[in-house]
């Protein structure tokens, strides 16, 4: 016997993407004028560099297309007819279009193919489809192209569109926390893209649909209004994030601006609306998403500050995604609401307490002298001085030599070092002392190498702690 | 506050009421258990008791005056109309009964619950525990029904008169009528009335379903929650029809005969409200009301009914309506753990991971699917179009299952 409610609800799956689709639209548009329009304008790119930032977006969103046809069609075996059908329940456009919007500017149209194919396959068919999968699809996508190529891309130009690499010749505004000893100033890490304001609008650099605040903004309002999204994970993640970095701020002495800084920078606004909130690998009891986006914050705070990973978002994301069932069993045990929340909450604040002691502590400590260096010997000969010095790196001391004449760094050899192959050789397929050799004057603004900052740091400071006892820098 | 807006669409039938149909035929349902006192060929009249439930003692009434026929293992009583009708005309001006008289007056004539439950209302109040208030339901929070309403427009009058005795016998400190807001018609209805009785107050309540849950009600009018029945706070809820059936077995010794029911949708040719006979047989209604092919028929509400069984289906104490809704085929796809079940659930469950659970026992357990009402909102509001409730019907009787 048919049991009722005999009545449905007028919201369809299809009508909620339909919505996603429409929050992303401005966002889509703001990246090609931002990335495209404007260098074009400003004579910055030819006609390819402008039509640039749509060609990564059709190509990802075709391979996406491509790869669940042939996926159903081909290895699940279905009819034409019925593969039409399970491509229109599968929403494919989403995870090409999501990755376009958050991978580096620079990445060269076959590496998007890849990285896209990977998201719809790896990420998502394979698991059982739309629904089933268990990590963010995009953001597995961005993953193995940042790891696997990241380093490649970074030489390309990384982030930074065709007018920023001539004119910005910076890294990502939070790429810049880790180049800076202390928790840096409003001037190190502001002042070099415009002001806040410029963070909020999304004129800085970053990957296409991450940098406005502002749009991601409104489309967290327009898709709380229409019910899409769970509103509840941006609301309490970007919170965290705030609240955690505030905190950390006013314990090193700056001002508000500083979490704000923090709130609208590194892709935060973007994770969080778009990201962070897709049903499939969120939680679904509302306990469940508070803990999840508290723990997210606490997350992204951790990796921006303790890890080499330093916008954090990304893997914070793909990091919760496994605790989700787990969240969902607090959430939906019997028992009432606070009492349920009161462990859970508590093991965050112990987090949370951990990471601000743990930060405000690295940061304090390398404000003196940098405690990973030390001279094993300086040798004069004539107008050249030949140093040999030890740095710290990611595995073990570094022993370099160094030779200076007139204040000029003529020669930097790697003498001796114990980091791990993969990423020194990142640092060394980068020719990086070349570049530190090359900008040896303003060594402060190298960028290091994503993927490998621990290693390529060290020859930074390497280099920097030479300078400094040369009296070359103060 | 959790639930869910609908659309209420009771304007269909609030129009139209029809008088007392005269069925040719009733079937009284009865099981193998039951007592039977009466025989194939005997003749009854209206009012008649022609045997006891096993099942919390109640009476089996004959609905019309006519012929008896039982067929061993047919699960009813069929009386064939004769034609003769008992008329319960006389009114009975006797205000104060104790309490024990009411409760078998209320045993004898055969009232029960009929809002949905259809549970013996002399059970509610046959207890130790002081009734200190009564809350009369008059919500209705499906949409379609409007039984209730037509009741209340009806019989307003005798409604309160017989709250005013029901407090006075079980000695009552309040009552609260709880009627949805933006209804003004039943509000004038009632308040106008309801000034002459100091301790009858009517309360408006949102305009949300599943509203009418005797726990929501609770909740909303008192502030208060409790682990089965309302009784443990001092509480009853009645129905507003079932208070109309006590006041005619008060004022007239008219047992539960009758009620009215809605025949709504949009593939009914004429909704209306009629005054029908307990053990009508319903698609005998339908046929003179007249629907629409293609249509699929409910009852009771859209949200909570089942599909009409044509053959067996009779009009019962608790049947508030039959519905002729447009047949819609509904295809489920994939879940995208949107969480909208879990958020809308009013009794708090997580509907989705019931489903996902319901062969895992164990995990079951800590689900809690027993707290589940039925009221379908899960599967109302399921962007996937997922029969959700189903799942989580299926996963209580599997957990009722194993506590026996």
């Amino acid at each position: 016997m048919k049991m009722g409610p005999f009545l449905r609800h007028e919201n369809a799956t299809d009508k909620m993407m339909r919505n996603l689709f429409i929050a992303l639209m401005p966002i889509l548009i703001f990246g090609f004028y931002k990335n495209g329009i404007l260098p074009f304008l400003h004579g910055y790119a030819t006609i390819y560099g402008m039509l640039y930032p749509l060609l990564l977006v059709f190509v990802s969103v075709m391979t996406s297309y491509v790869s669940e046809y042939f996926f159903i069609r081909i290895l699940k075996g279905r009819s034409k007819e019925e593969t039409k059908k399970e491509l229109k329940q599968s929403f494919w456009i989403f995870p090409g279009l999501f990755l376009s919007l958050i991978v580096p500017y620079n990445t060269p149209l076959v590496l998007m193919a890849i990285a896209s194919f990977i998201a719809s396959i790896l990420g998502k068919m394979l698991y059982g489809g739309f629904g089933y999968n268990l990590f963010n699809p995009a953001l597995i996508g961005c993953l193995f192209l940042l790891t696997i190529y990241g380093a490649q891309i970074a030489t390309m130009g990384g982030y930074l569109n065709t007018e920023e690499i001539r004119v910005v010749s910076g890294a990502t505004p939070l790429a810049n926390v880790s180049l800076v000893d202390g928790i840096g100033t409003y001037e190190t890490l502001v002042e070099p893209y415009g002001t806040l304001a410029s963070f909020f609008l999304g004129t800085i650099p970053g990957a296409m649909g991450e940098t406005s605040a502002c749009l991601c903004l409104l489309a967290f309002f327009f898709l709380s209004y229409k019910r899409v999204i769970k509103w509840k994970i941006p609301t309490f993640y970007i919170g965290t994030v705030f609240l955690l970095t505030c905190i950390i701020g006013s314990m090193n002495g700056v001002g508000l601006w500083y979490p704000i800084f923090q709130v609208l920078s590194g892709g935060l606004f973007f994770g969080a609306v778009f990201m962070a909130t897709d049903p499939v690998t969120s939680p679904i009891t509302s306990i469940g998403q508070v803990l999840y986006a508290i723990l997210l914050g606490i997350l992204t705070v951790a990796f921006r500050y303790l890890s080499p990973l330093p916008e954090g978002v990304l893997t914070s994301i793909l990091t919760m995604n496994l605790f989700v069932p787990i969240l969902d069993k607090i959430g939906s045990s019997r028992g009432n609401a606070s009492k349920k929340m009161a462990l859970p909450l508590f093991i965050c604040c112990f987090f949370s307490f951990l990471l601000i002691r743990q930060v405000v502590g690295k940061y304090t400590k390398t404000e003196e002298r940098d405690s990973n260096f030390s001279v094993v010997s300086e040798e004069k000969n004539g107008n050249q001085t030949t140093y040999i010095v030890m740095q710290k790196g990611n595995g073990g001391l570094i022993q370099s030599k160094l030779t200076l004449e007139d204040g000029k760094v003529l020669s930097f050899q790697v003498l001796e070092e114990h980091e791990t192959d993969a990423y020194y050789q990142m640092v060394m397929d980068a020719n990086y002392i070349d570049t530190l050799l090359k900008k040896q004057n303003q060594i402060e603004e190298v960028d290091t190498i994503s993927g490998a900052t621990i290693s390529s740091k060290a020859l930074k400071k390497t280099m920097i702690n030479v300078l400094k006892e040369a009296g070359v820098l103060k | 506050m959790i639930g869910v807006s609908l659309k209420k669409k009771k304007e269909m039938s609030m129009q139209c009421f029809e008088e007392e149909l005269q069925p040719e035929d009733v079937y009284l349902p009865i099981t193998k258990e039951d007592k039977i006192f009466v025989k194939t060929g005997d003749d009854v009249k209206e009012g008649d008791i022609l045997g006891r439930y096993t099942k919390y003692d109640m009476p089996i009434l004959a609905s019309i005056g006519g012929t008896v026929s039982i067929t061993p293992d047919l699960p009813y009583i069929h009386i064939k109309n004769n034609g003769e009708v008992t008329s319960f005309s006389k009114k009975e001006k006797r205000r104060d009964y104790t309490r024990e008289e009411m409760l078998s007056l209320l045993k004898e004539a055969g009232i029960c619950g009929m809002g949905g439950a259809g549970f013996p209302t002399y059970l509610k109040y046959d207890t130790k525990e002081k009734v200190n208030t009564l809350i009369v339901n008059a919500v209705s929070c499906e949409p379609y029904i409007t039984s209730d309403f037509v009741c209340i427009l009806k019989h307003a009058s005798i409604i309160l008169e017989t709250i005013s005795i029901l407090m006075n016998t079980f000695a009552i400190k309040e009552c609260i009528i709880a009627i949805k807001a933006k209804s003004p018609l039943l509000k004038e209805a009632l308040l106008t009335r309801a000034s002459a009785y100091e301790k009858i107050r009517v309360s408006e309540v949102p305009n949300l379903y599943p509203m009418g849950w005797e726990r929501a009600l609770v909740r909303y009018l008192k502030h208060t929650d409790y682990k089965n029945i309302p009784l443990e706070k001092g509480i009853v809820v009645n129905n507003v029809s079932t208070i109309y059936a006590i006041g005619q077995a008060l004022f007239y010794k008219k047992p539960l005969l009758d009620r009215i029911v809605t025949f709504s949708g949009e593939q009914m040719k004429k909704p209306c409200n009629i005054q029908v006979k307990i053990g009508t047989k319903i698609s005998t209604i339908l046929e003179k009301i007249g629907v629409e092919s293609n249509s699929t028929l409910i009852l009771g509400g859209p949200m909570m009914g089942r599909e009409l069984d044509l053959e067996n289906d009779v009009i019962l104490p608790s049947t508030t309506s039959v519905l002729a809704l447009p047949r819609q085929e509904i295809e489920e796809t994939p879940c995208m753990k949107c969480g909208k079940c879990t958020e809308n659930c009013p009794s708090k469950i997580s509907p989705i991971l019931i489903r996902e659970n319901k062969n895992n026992k164990d995990a079951l357990t800590h689900l809690n699917p027993e707290a589940c009402i039925a009221c379908g909102i899960c599967s109302y509001i399921c962007p996937a179009k997922i029969a959700v409730k189903e799942s989580v019907q299926e996963a209580k009787d599997r957990m009722r299952g194993r506590k026996k």
